[in-house]
C-alpha cells in the first residue's frame, strides 16, 4: 500500500511538470471516442428498442397480402384489430399526394396508444382509438403538401373524407424509421366505399392480437400450420431488422472509424510510454538506489500508470457524454424523439479500456524501467537492456488484434483493415524511400534550413512513416466521404440517358389498363410498354423447399430475403431491350409446348443457387405452380426500365390477380399532368424519382455528417501521433536549436527548418491520402456501382498543400518553447 | 595489501573482490582482490585517477553491484550472496548516497528530493524532517525550488540534505565536489563533513581531489585495480 501512496504522490509531481501531457491526451482520444461512440450505440439500441416493441402493435401479429376471411378465431380472453396499408393518392381541391393510407379497424390500436393534435405543430395528445368512419387523421407533412386545413376534405379514391386530426404519433408504423410518404389514417369502413382495393393490389393486412400469454402462446401455436406462404408471423426481431438495417451500417461505418482512432491513439500512447519510461530511468535507478525492490519499482510505475488511466477514464467518459449528444444531434432526421438515455455501460467499458491500451501498449516500457539497474546512479550510461523483438511483437499484436476483435467482432473485416493498413504501409514506405532520394538530390541546392528540417524526416524515419500513415488514412476516409457523397448521386444521374424515366407507375388495374395507356397517350407521355405484375412467393426449388434449398446461400440477410419476400413476377413475348440472355434462350427459341417457363435473373440465380432445366415452385393467391427455369439474364437495373427478376412466358401467368407496371419520363414543366392522371385513376401508386433521390440525399448527408464528426477524433488521434514526436524529440530539438543559435543561426532560420519538417509530413500525408481515395473511388466506382470512373486532379492540388500548412502550423505551435529559450539556458539544462 | 580500519568492528568488509566484465576478445579485469575494512564512523577517501576502478569499488561497496568473486559485508550482511532485492532492502536500511551529478529528480522540487527517501522508507513526519534537513543545509528558503532553478552547488546541499535525511549508517558519496568550482566544492566539503560528524555516520568517499580526501580519516589509493 505505500508503494501505491508513493506511486500516487509522484505522479501528482509529475502531473504538476507537465511531463504527462502526451499520455493523457492520447488516452483522452482514444476513451473520448469510445465513449462517444458507445454511449451513441446504446442509445441507437434503445431507440430500436422503443421502436420494436411499438411496432409490433400487439403481442402477436399476422401479416399478410391477401385478407384473410377464415382467419382462425382467437379465444375470447384476446382482443383482435386490423389495420389495411397501401400507398394511394390524397386529393384535394387541386392538389395530390401520394400517402400511405391506413385503414383500421374499432379496436385499434390495442396496446401503445396513438398521438394525436388539434392542429399542426400544436400539443399533442394520447388516444387509443383511430378515426370514426368519414373522417381522416393525416401527418401535418400532408397538410402541408395539400395545401389543407384541418376540416378541409380529401378524397381517397372514391371516398370523401374530412381532415379532423394530425396525427403525431403511431406505435406500429413499420418500414423505417423514415418513411418517404406521409400517413393518412381512415375506418376500415370507409375502405370499402374507396374502391381501392382491388385483386392484385399491393395492401398489406395486418391482424393484431394481444391478450394474456396464456391464451396468446396456444394460439399461435395452433394459428403456425394453417398460415399459407407469403403470411407471416411478426415478431420483435423480425421487424427490428428490416428497421435497423440502414442504421445499423452507419454504426457499422462509426465503429470502424472510432477504431481507427483508437488504434492511431494507442500508437501515440506506445510513444508516449517509451517515452515515459526513457525519462524515468534515473527515477527508477535512484529509488532502487533508496531500496526498493525490482517489483516494487514496476507497482509504483503501474500504479502511476493505471491512476492515470483512470483519470482520463472518467474525463473521456464525461467527454464522450456530451459529444454523443451532438451525434445524435446530427442523426436526429432518422431517429425517433424521446430515446432514453444510456446506461453507464460504455463509462466503465471506457474506464477498462484506457486501462488495458495504457498497461498493455506501456509493457514493454515498464518491463524496462523495472530492469533498470542501481549502479545507472554511478554510469548513466546503463541503459536497461531492451524486450526482445518478438516478445515486443507479440504484445502489440495481441493488443491490436484484441482491440480489432472488441469492436468489429468480424474476423473477415479485421483480415480486411490489416490487408488494407499493410498496403498503406508500402504505400508510406515507398513514399517516404522516394522522399528521401529527392531530398538527397535536392540537398546540395536548397537552403541549409530547408535542408536540416527535410533530414530531421529522414533521420526519423519510424516515427516519419507513422505520421504519415495517420494523418494520410484520417484526411483518406475525410476525402473518400466527402468525394463519393457529393458525387455519387449526381455521377449517378448524370449517366442516365436523357429521357430516362422518372417516374414509376403500380397497381394499374386491368380493366383500367387499356385506358391508362390511351391518356398517356393523349397527353403525350412517351412511356414503357405495361407489364403485368403478379404478387408470389418462391417457395422450392426442385420441389425442395426454399427452406433448406436456401442454405447454400452465403448470407443470413439474403436467406431472409429470398424466404420472406413476395417477388414481382411478370410475362413478356419479347425480351426487355435492357436485358441480355446469358444462358439458355428465350421462348421465341423455344418450340411452343404449353409448358410454363421461366427466365431468371443471374444474380438470383447465382445466389439461390438455380441452374438452367431447374424446376421452380411459386405460390401465388392461394395456388402453387410450377415452371422450368429456361434462360438466365441480365438485367440493367440502374436504366430506370422496369425490371423483373422472375418472367414467365406469354400464357404463363394466365388466370392470376394481376396489376400493371410502367414507367415514364416527364420534364419538370410538365409535372401538372400527374394531377388529371391520378385523379382519373386513384387505384395508382406514383413514383417520383427525384423526390425519392432528393430525400436519399438528405439521409446521406445525415449519416456523412455523421461518420464526419467521428472522423475528427482521427484527426485528434493522428495529431496526437505529432504530439507524441514532438514531445519524445524535444530534448534532442532543443538542444539542437541551442547549438545552431550558438553558433549564429537566427530564428527566421529555424522557423524555415521546422516549417520545412512538419510542412512536409504533412504534404506527404496528402499524397497518401489521395493516392488512397483516389483508389477507393476507383473501387467503388467500377466494382460496386458500375458507374464510369474519372479522377479528381483537384484534390491533388488542394489537399497536399493544405494539409501541410494545417500540420506545419501544429508543428509550429508545438514548437515555439526552441524559439524562445535563450541559448544559454537550453545547453545548461 | 590489507587495508584496516584505525578502531572498532568493521561495518564494511571486502575481502578478496574481484571485478572483470567480458569485452568481445578477452576478459577485462577492473578490481583484481580488494580487501578493506571500515570501522563504524570512520571516513575513508578512496582516491585514484580517472578510471583506476575506484567509482566500481564504490558500487560494489554499496551493494549496487556484486563481484566477480570475493565477498563483501556490509552492516552484517554479505551483499554477494544476496540477491538485488535482497541488497536493496540493506540499502534501504542502512546506506546513502551523494553523486557527482546530484541525481535530483527535475520534476520535484528540493523539498520534495528530500522528502522521496523517507517515503520510499514510509517515515514519520517526513515533511518536517525534510524542511529541517534543508534549512541545515541553508536551503530553508529554497523548499520549492525546482532542480533546474538552483545552482550546482545548491543542487549538491539539497542532495547532501537527501542522503542525511534517512539518518543512514553509511553514506558512499562519489565525486561530490567533482562537478562543483573550487569555492563552492570546499563548501559542499564542508557541509559533508559536519554532517558526518554530527550525525555519527560512516563516510566512504570516492575522489581524485587530494585535498579533499586530506579530511578524512583514512585514505586509500586505487590503482590498476588494486588498492595501496
Amino acid at each position: 500500500m505505500k508503494h501505491i501512496i508513493l506511486a500516487l504522490r509522484l505522479l501528482l509531481r509529475d502531473w504538476r511538470s507537465g511531463h504527462l501531457n502526451l499520455l493523457l491526451v492520447a488516452l483522452l482520444v482514444a476513451v473520448t471516442t469510445h465513449n462517444t461512440i458507445g454511449f451513441h450505440s446504446e442509445r441507437i439500441e434503445k431507440a430500436m428498442e422503443v421502436q420494436a416493441s411499438n411496432l409490433l402493435g400487439g403481442d402477436l401479429v399476422i401479416k399478410s397480402p391477401v385478407a384473410l376471411e377464415n382467419l382462425r378465431q382467437p379465444p375470447d380472453s384476446v382482443q383482435t384489430a386490423r389495420a389495411v396499408e397501401f400507398s394511394s393518392v390524397v386529393i384535394a381541391g387541386d392538389a395530390m399526394q401520394l400517402a400511405s393510407i391506413k385503414a383500421v379497424s374499432d379496436l385499434y390500436p390495442l396496446k401503445t396508444p396513438l398521438k394525436i393534435s388539434d392542429a399542426p405543430f400544436e400539443p399533442d395528445y394520447t388516444i387509443q382509438r383511430g378515426p370514426q368512419p368519414g373522417y381522416a387523421w393525416v401527418e401535418s407533412r400532408l397538410l402541408n403538401v395539400l395545401g389543407i386545413n384541418i376540416g378541409d376534405p380529401v378524397d381517397v379514391g372514391d371516398s370523401q373524407l374530412v381532415v379532423e386530426k394530425v396525427l403525431t404519433f403511431e406505435p406500429d408504423r413499420g418500414g423505417s424509421f423514415y418513411s418517404f410518404v406521409p400517413r393518412l389514417m381512415m375506418h376500415e369502413a370507409d375502405l370499402a366505399n374507396a374502391n381501392l382495393i382491388q385483386t392484385g393490389s399491393r395492401v398489406e393486412y395486418y391482424y393484431q392480437f394481444a391478450g394474456p400469454e396464456s391464451a396468446i402462446t396456444p394460439f399461435k401455436t395452433a394459428l403456425e400450420p394453417t398460415l399459407e406462404p407469403g403470411q407471416s408471423i411478426l415478431s420483435i426481431h423480425s421487424r427490428q431488422r428490416t428497421v435497423s438495417a440502414a442504421l445499423n451500417r452507419a454504426q457499422g461505418y462509426l465503429q470502424l472509424a472510432s477504431l481507427m482512432a483508437i488504434l492511431l491513439a494507442s500508437v501515440a500512447l506506445a510513444m508516449g510510454a517509451q517515452h515515459f519510461s526513457e525519462t524515468r530511468y534515473d527515477t527508477a535507478a535512484l529509488l532502487r538506489c533508496f531500496g526498493l525492490r525490482s517489483n516494487q519499482i514496476l507497482m509504483v510505475f503501474t500504479s502511476q500508470l493505471i491512476a492515470l488511466a483512470l483519470i482520463s477514464g472518467l474525463l473521456g467518459g464525461a467527454l464522450g457524454w456530451l459529444l454523443h449528444f451532438s451525434l445524435m444531434e446530427l442523426l436526429s432526421g432518422l431517429l425517433p424523439k424521446d430515446i432514453p438515455l444510456p446506461s453507464a455501460k460504455p463509462f466503465f467499458s471506457g474506464m477498462v479500456l484506457a486501462v488495458i491500451i495504457l498497461i498493455g501498449f506501456s509493457l514493454p516500457a515498464l518491463i524496462q524501467l523495472q530492469r533498470t539497474s542501481p549502479l545507472r546512479v554511478l554510469r548513466r550510461d546503463l541503459t536497461p537492456s531492451p524486450l526482445s523483438k518478438s516478445l515486443l511483437y507479440a504484445i502489440v499484436l495481441v493488443l491490436i488484434g484484441g482491440l480489432m476483435f472488441w469492436y468489429t467482432r468480424d474476423p473477415v473485416l479485421i483480415a480486411a483493415i490489416i490487408l488494407g493498413s499493410l498496403l498503406a504501409w508500402i504505400v508510406t514506405y515507398a513514399l517516404t524511400a522516394i522522399f528521401g532520394l529527392i531530398i538527397k538530390s535536392i540537398g546540395q541546392r536548397s537552403s541549409l534550413s530547408l535542408q536540416a528540417g527535410l533530414r530531421n524526416l529522414s533521420r526519423r524515419q519510424l516515427s516519419t512513416r507513422v505520421q504519415l500513415l495517420g494523418f494520410g488514412l484520417t484526411a483518406m476516409a475525410m476525402l473518400i466521404i466527402l468525394l463519393v457523397r457529393g458525387e455519387l448521386i449526381n455521377t449517378w444521374q448524370k449517366q442516365l440517358p436523357e429521357q430516362a424515366p422518372n417516374h414509376f407507375v403500380l397497381n394499374v388495374l386491368p380493366h383500367e389498363a387499356d385506358q391508362f395507356e390511351q391518356h398517356l397517350q393523349d397527353n403525350n407521355i412517351l412511356s414503357q410498354p405495361l407489364y403485368p405484375i403478379i404478387r408470389g412467393r418462391l417457395t422450392h426449388i426442385n420441389q425442395q423447399p426454399m427452406q433448406q434449398a436456401a442454405t447454400k446461400e452465403s448470407g443470413a440477410e439474403d436467406e431472409e430475403e429470398a424466404l420472406n419476400r413476395e417477388l414481382n413476377l411478370s410475362w413478356a413475348r419479347a425480351l426487355p431491350s435492357d436485358n441480355s440472355i446469358v444462358s439458355g434462350d428465350w421462348w421465341d427459341a423455344i418450340p411452343e409446348d404449353g409448358k410454363r417457363r421461366v427466365s431468371i435473373e443471374q444474380r438470383l440465380a447465382q445466389r439461390l443457387n438455380i441452374g438452367l432445366g431447374d424446376v421452380l415452385t411459386f405460390f401465388v393467391a392461394s395456388q402453387t405452380f410450377e415452371a422450368e427455369v429456361s434462360s438466365i439474364r441480365t438485367v440493367k437495373w440502374e436504366s430506370f426500365q422496369p425490371n423483373f427478376y422472375l418472367m414467365f412466358n406469354p400464357g404463363g401467368l394466365e388466370g392470376l390477380p394481376t396489376t400493371y407496371l410502367t414507367s415514364f419520363h416527364l420534364e419538370p414543366e410538365r409535372k401538372a399532368l400527374l394531377k388529371p392522371l391520378v385523379q382519373n385513376f386513384p387505384a395508382i401508386t406514383l413514383l417520383e424519382v427525384d423526390v425519392i433521390l432528393k430525400q436519399v440525399r438528405a439521409i446521406l448527408n445525415q449519416v456523412s455528417a455523421a461518420v464526419e464528426f467521428i472522423l475528427l477524433f482521427v484527426l485528434a488521434a493522428g495529431l496526437t501521433i505529432t504530439l507524441a514526436t514532438l514531445i519524445t524529440t524535444m530534448p534532442q530539438r532543443y538542444r539542437e536549436g541551442a547549438i545552431m543559435r550558438t553558433l549564429g543561426a537566427t530564428r527566421r532560420q529555424l522557423v524555415i527548418q521546422q516549417w520545412a519538417e512538419f510542412f512536409a509530413i504533412g504534404a506527404l500525408s496528402g499524397l497518401v491520402a489521395c493516392f488512397g481515395a483516389e483508389m477507393a473511388r476507383l473501387g467503388i466506382y467500377l466494382k460496386l456501382l458500375s458507374l464510369p470512373y474519372t479522377p479528381n486532379p483537384w484534390i491533388w492540388i488542394i489537399v497536399p498543400p493544405l494539409l501541410g500548412l494545417l500540420i506545419g502550423l501544429a508543428g509550429q505551435i508545438s514548437s515555439k518553447r526552441i524559439l524562445k529559450q535563450s541559448p544559454a539556458v537550453a545547453l545548461r539544462e | 595489501m590489507n587495508s584496516m580500519p584505525q578502531n572498532g568492528n568493521p561495518v564494511l568488509k571486502a575481502t578478496n573482490v574481484v571485478k572483470s566484465v567480458s569485452m568481445p576478445d578477452q576478459d577485462l579485469t577492473i578490481l583484481s582482490g580488494i580487501n578493506l575494512d571500515v570501522a563504524p564512523a570512520e571516513s575513508l577517501a578512496i582516491v585514484g585517477e580517472s578510471g583506476s576502478g575506484k567509482s566500481t569499488l564504490l558500487g560494489l561497496l554499496a551493494g549496487l553491484d556484486v563481484p566477480s568473486s570475493g565477498s563483501i559485508h556490509l552492516m552484517g550482511s554479505q551483499l554477494d550472496a544476496l540477491t538485488e532485492d535482497e541488497r536493496a532492502g540493506v540499502r534501504a536500511a542502512h546506506v546513502g548516497f551523494v553523486f557527482q551529478s546530484f541525481q535530483l529528480l527535475p520534476n520535484l522540487t528540493a523539498l520534495e528530493n528530500v522528502m522521496l527517501p523517507l517515503e520510499i522508507a514510509d517515515g514519520n513526519n517526513v515533511q518536517e524532517r525534510a524542511k529541517e534537513m534543508l534549512a541545515k543545509v541553508g536551503l530553508g528558503k529554497r523548499l520549492h525550488h525546482y532542480p533546474n532553478q538552483l545552482s550546482g552547488g545548491e543542487q549538491q546541499r539539497v542532495a547532501l540534505a537527501r542522503a542525511f535525511v534517512t539518518e543512514p549508517d553509511i553514506l558512499f558519496a562519489d565525486e561530490p565536489t567533482g562537478n562543483l568550482d573550487t569555492h563552492t566544492g570546499e563548501a559542499i566539503a564542508n557541509q559533508l563533513f559536519e554532517l558526518n560528524q554530527s550525525h555519527d555516520t560512516t563516510l566512504i568517499l570516492v575522489t581524485h581531489d587530494m585535498t579533499l580526501a586530506q579530511r578524512c580519516q583514512r585514505t586509500v589509493t586505487m590503482n590498476a585495480g588494486l588498492l595501496s
